[in-house]
């Protein structure tokens, strides 16, 4: 009886979060385990990479020369989508070691991180390469790294004339052959606010109405970059919500497709680069944060088409076109979010959205 | 069947490895899901706890159930396709000899073969706006707008049927090659038709097939997620979409859990519905 | 006119002719069974009947009408199998109902009539059971009714008492041809056991490899074989080959295989050579050398004897001559005190001695 009770009063809150939420990660990813109790050897960073042409260009420009600067081994997990699996990161924390030394987090993520606490702080004095970083792009946790925009892409042989407006999405002639996207549903409600209310915000009855409006224009909600890719190369679609790397991917292998900068403004995001509390190997994590925000890396990504917050880069025209936010015009028209309130109202968005969706 | 129950009781000890497999990989984490539909999330923050938060929400959103009623419409929608669909192929099989019947089979089970990104392209490439049966149709002037087979219900049934498709087949098979062919004749020799044979004695003899093809095929479709996703354009919502949502976008464990302890009521509920049945027909 | 009739018929799978032109008559009334070793064509010509199996050639006649072409459910005949083929999720009364209500009876009299069928095989209790409550027997005498209730022109039964046991199985042959009978069915009966064909049948059809091979009554089928293979497969018997030796007025004298044999001159001889039949149950057994009118006794020894119950089978080697079966009643007079060595006298009359025509 009595070791009963003793059992049960020891039974803390914490610990029952803890191993529930590990059997949530073990449910979600069998593997988990296997992979977060690999042995902590100094010598290995884990890295998440991405599928595609941008998982090609981390392998080749931002993890195979640090592997060899630092004489260490790198391992990978590969993202479903571009989103790191927080939810399943925060059980592993919770349980002991996260499944990589080093996360990247979206703006909405990082403002998850760190009310759950699941980043390291890493103090400026750790990153020598912040001295050419823009102050804005440093957090507690790690800099923004991978500047990208999100505008209309459109087919330019199909879509005339070019469109200057995101309610071109609207224009009848389209109907049938555009798409939204689904996967950040807060950015494509923005989008509708910023099309027909100039301001992002609020989200209301009236953003769905607009939304209701395009419904039967759509041909579908796409929930990653891959399935729009998919959609622009098939033909089913000519004119969509994208973000800029895509596009110039998807250029220069030769389809017709442009990148608009929308005149009632556009959206520019970020991943923080940051190392998940509990990480095996923090100091080479924070090493490769370093090393990827030296000038060098940033060049290669400028040339692959995203925006660096590196003052040292240096832009040929035709990468400051490609990349967007090198041109201080354009940048006027970028629109700033309240990742807080993206936070705080995903829950109530979302069930607004499904609403609409199933109506 | 009830001889076995007399049987040893040590030989239960060979269970034991089935049975534990089953607690480490079922009932553990049931029990977690449970403990975790109590708890609240507010402020993107997860306390455990024994609040009904989740399970108020869920049944006044006034969306949850919604989809949970489509879901179980979409499966309906998928099993009775499934059936229609492959009776006539069970029928086909055991009436094919050894080799034909192994071509079927083949041909049937083919698509669980492929991984569902080949599969997708795939149904682009016959359903899509410009695909095969679109531009058949324009090309002979029988529509001048591409129909919407795609990005919609009939596209994700059509998909899921595609792949469900032999876990009707096989029990409805099993459920006819059983019956003893000399049944059907003398309900012939006695003046039935072949379609009054159909329907007095191969039907009825093979509910155990139907019966178990369709809780099969109803189970596995309450589950589905990720063709919708890809074949319905996102427009086609089911339960298990909004619980990954939940979980991946909304980081909310505690809802999901509800929504998964949800789903897994209907799951038994059809099951004991299923396992009544089977005891009528006999099966 | 004839209730069945195959003209010609044949049946080929592949380049195998499991039945070859094949002509049968079967009589208003009539038992005609259908006896071969296994694999002769039996079911397959019962099923060309029956309609399951069309022929490659020839024509089938039920009731007159030409009925080839014409699918099963529509000809009009009652079929029993080996393994019953009950409805199993049907009573016995729905079982037995099932033939009236496909050819749209009406309700009262359907009742009327299931009651009557099922009092003919005895089973007016049984109505509400299941098949799979009753025996064996009760299920075929159930698919008996069932096959008669529809009163059809003939009734076809494939070794229908095959799942039975052997008592069950007597019982229930008694009971068909009763019935049979009674009701003056024309009936078509499978099997390849010698005893039940003969212990039925009006007339016996021998088949071997998808040909007959001799029509007609059991007894002329039993003493009269027309070939090796008939007098083989109908029960045991003495084969020799025989030669002529001698003959006299009424009497033919034939060495067979040493053995010297008197057969009536009545029967024909064609050439000098010619197989007899000799069957074993026709053989005397003596203890000493006794001469009788019309038979032949010759000396051997008991090599065997085998006890069947009723009866007792010997075998007797002549001296400078063939081993003899002899099957003898096993009856309580003493006469032979027949241990294996010990000799013996064989008397064979004169009309047990058959020669099987060439
Ligand atoms: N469907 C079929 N396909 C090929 N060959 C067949 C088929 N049915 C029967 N046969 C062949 O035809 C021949 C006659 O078969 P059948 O069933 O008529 O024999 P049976 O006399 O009834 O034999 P048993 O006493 O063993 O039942 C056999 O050689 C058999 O192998
Ligand atoms: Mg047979």
């Amino acid at each position: 009886m009595t070791d009963k009770g003793n059992f049960s009063s020891k039974l803390s809150r914490r610990t029952v979060l803890k191993s529930a939420a590990g059997a949530g990660a073990a449910l979600a990813t069998p593997y988990f385990f296997v992979k977060a109790h690999a042995a902590s050897d100094p010598k290995v960073v884990r890295m998440y990479n991405y599928d595609g042409t941008l998982g090609e260009f981390y392998d080749k420009h931002w993890y195979e020369p640090f592997a060899e600067k630092f004489d260490v081994k790198m391992d990978f997990i590969r993202l479903k989508g571009s989103r790191a699996p927080l939810e399943k990161i925060q059980a592993q924390i919770a349980n002991g070691q996260p499944e990589t030394d080093v996360f990247p987090l979206h703006p909405d993520q990082l403002i998850f991180a760190r009310r759950n606490k699941i980043a390291m702080e890493i103090p400026r004095s750790a990153i020598p390469e912040y001295e050419n970083i823009y102050d804005e792009f440093i957090t507690e946790f790690g800099p923004c790294l991978v500047l990208w925009s999100y505008g209309l892409a459109y087919n330019t042989e199909l879509v005339d004339p070019a469109p200057t407006s995101w309610k071109a999405l609207w224009d009848p002639k389209y109907a049938g052959k555009v798409a939204l996207n689904e996967g950040l549903k807060d950015q494509t409600l923005q989008m509708v606010n910023l099309a027909f209310k100039g301001s992002p915000y609020p989200v209301d009855e009236e953003t769905f109405k607009h939304l209701s409006d395009i419904r039967p224009h759509l041909v579908a909600l796409w929930s990653s970059g891959a399935d729009a890719e998919q959609l622009f190369r098939n033909g089913e679609i000519v004119m969509s919500p994208f973000w800029n790397g895509r596009v110039t991917k998807l250029k220069s292998e030769g389809l017709p497709l442009a990148f608009a900068v929308p005149d009632e403004g556009f959206f520019v995001r970020h991943s923080v680069y940051g190392v998940p509390l509990n990480a095996a190997n923090p100091e080479m994590g924070i090493e490769w944060i370093n090393f990827v925000c030296g000038e060098e890396r940033q060049k290669r990504m400028v040339e692959f088409g995203y925006g660096t917050p590196n003052k040292l880069v240096e832009h040929t025209p035709e990468q400051a076109k490609a990349v967007i936010v090198a041109d201080p015009e354009v940048v006027k028209k970028a629109v700033p979010e309240d990742f807080t309130k993206i936070l705080d109202n995903s829950a109530a968005w979302t069930d607004m959205w499904n609403k609409w969706k199933s109506s | 069947m009830s001889q076995t129950q007399g049987g040893n009781s040590k030989a239960w000890w060979l269970l034991s490895p089935g049975v534990g497999l089953y607690i480490l990989t079922f009932f553990i984490p049931l029990a977690m899901l449970l403990v975790l539909s109590f708890a609240k999330f507010e402020n993107s923050v997860t306390t455990i706890g024994f609040f009904f938060d989740n399970y108020v929400k869920i049944m006044t959103d006034g969306i949850t159930l919604t989809i949970f009623y489509r879901t179980v419409q979409l499966a309906l929608m998928i099993t009775v396709s499934c059936l229609v669909l492959g009776y006539p192929v069970a029928v086909l099989m055991r009436r094919s000899g050894p080799r034909a019947r192994l071509w079927l089979l083949f041909f049937i089970v083919s698509p669980l073969l492929t991984s569902i990104i080949v599969r997708n392209v795939a149904w682009v490439l016959i359903l899509g706006r410009s695909g095969i049966i679109n531009d058949t149709l324009i090309d002979w002037g029988w529509i001048s707008t591409p129909l919407p087979l795609m990005y919609n219900t009939f596209g994700v049934v059509l998909a899921v049927v595609h792949v469900y498709l032999s876990f009707m087949v096989l029990p409805l098979f099993g459920a006819l090659i059983a019956i003893d062919s000399s049944i059907e004749e003398a309900a012939s020799s006695l003046g039935a038709s072949p379609l009054r044979v159909f329907l007095t004695v191969t039907l009825p003899l093979s509910l155990p097939g139907v019966t178990a093809g369709c809780t099969l095929v109803f189970i596995l479709s309450m589950g589905i997620y990720l063709t919708p996703v890809i074949m319905g354009g996102n427009f086609v919502l089911t339960l298990p979409m909004l619980i990954t949502d939940s979980v991946r976008n909304l980081y909310n464990w505690p809802v999901a859990s509800a929504m998964a302890l949800m789903l897994l009521a209907a799951i038994g509920a059809m099951v004991l519905l299923s396992a009544r049945v089977q005891k009528m027909v006999g099966g | 006119m004839s209730t069945v009739e195959l003209r010609k018929v044949e049946k080929r799978y592949g380049s195998v002719a499991a039945v070859h032109s094949l002509d049968l008559a079967i009589e208003p009334g009539e038992f005609v069974t259908l006896l071969g070793p296994s694999g002769c064509g039996k079911s397959t010509t019962l099923r060309m009947v029956a309609g399951f199996v069309q022929p490659n050639a020839g024509t089938i006649e039920i009731g007159g009408k030409d009925v080839t072409g014409i699918p099963p459910h529509r000809r009009e005949v009652g079929l029993v199998f080996q393994n019953y083929a009950l409805f199993p999720h049907m009573s016995v009364y729905k079982n037995v109902e099932f033939g009236l209500k496909m050819r749209g009876v009406d309700p009262s009299e359907r009742r009327s009539r299931v009651e009557e069928a099922l009092g003919l095989v005895k089973l007016g209790d049984y109505s509400e059971r299941m098949p799979a409550q009753l025996s064996g027997g009760q299920q075929q005498r159930v698919a008996l009714a069932r096959a008669l209730v529809i009163r059809p022109n003939v009734l076809l039964l494939d070794e229908p008492f095959g799942a039975l046991d052997k008592q069950l199985r007597d019982h229930m042959r008694i009971e068909l041809r009763d019935l049979q009978r009674k009701l003056n069915i024309s009936t078509m009966f499978v099997t390849h056991d010698q005893d039940e064909a003969l212990s039925m049948s009006d007339r016996i059809v021998v088949m071997s490899e998808g040909t007959v091979c001799q029509v007609g009554g059991p007894n002329a089928i039993y003493e009269k074989p027309n070939s090796r293979f008939v007098a083989d497969f109908m029960g045991r018997s003495n084969l020799f080959e025989a030669r002529q030796v001698d003959e006299s007025n009424d009497a033919r004298t034939l060495d067979a295989e040493g053995l010297l044999l008197n057969a009536d001159k009545t029967q024909e001889l064609n050439g000098g050579n010619a197989i007899v039949m000799v069957r074993p149950e026709k053989i005397e057994l003596l203890e000493s050398e006794t001469n009788r009118d019309g038979s032949v006794t010759v000396g051997g020894k008991i090599m065997s004897s085998v006890y069947l119950g009723s009866t007792v089978q010997y075998e007797v080697k002549v001296e400078d001559g063939p081993t003899v079966l002899v099957v003898r009643q096993n009856v309580e007079d003493g006469s032979i005190s027949a241990q294996p060595g010990s000799p013996v006298f064989l008397s064979i009359p004169h009309n047990a001695v058959y020669i099987i025509p060439q």
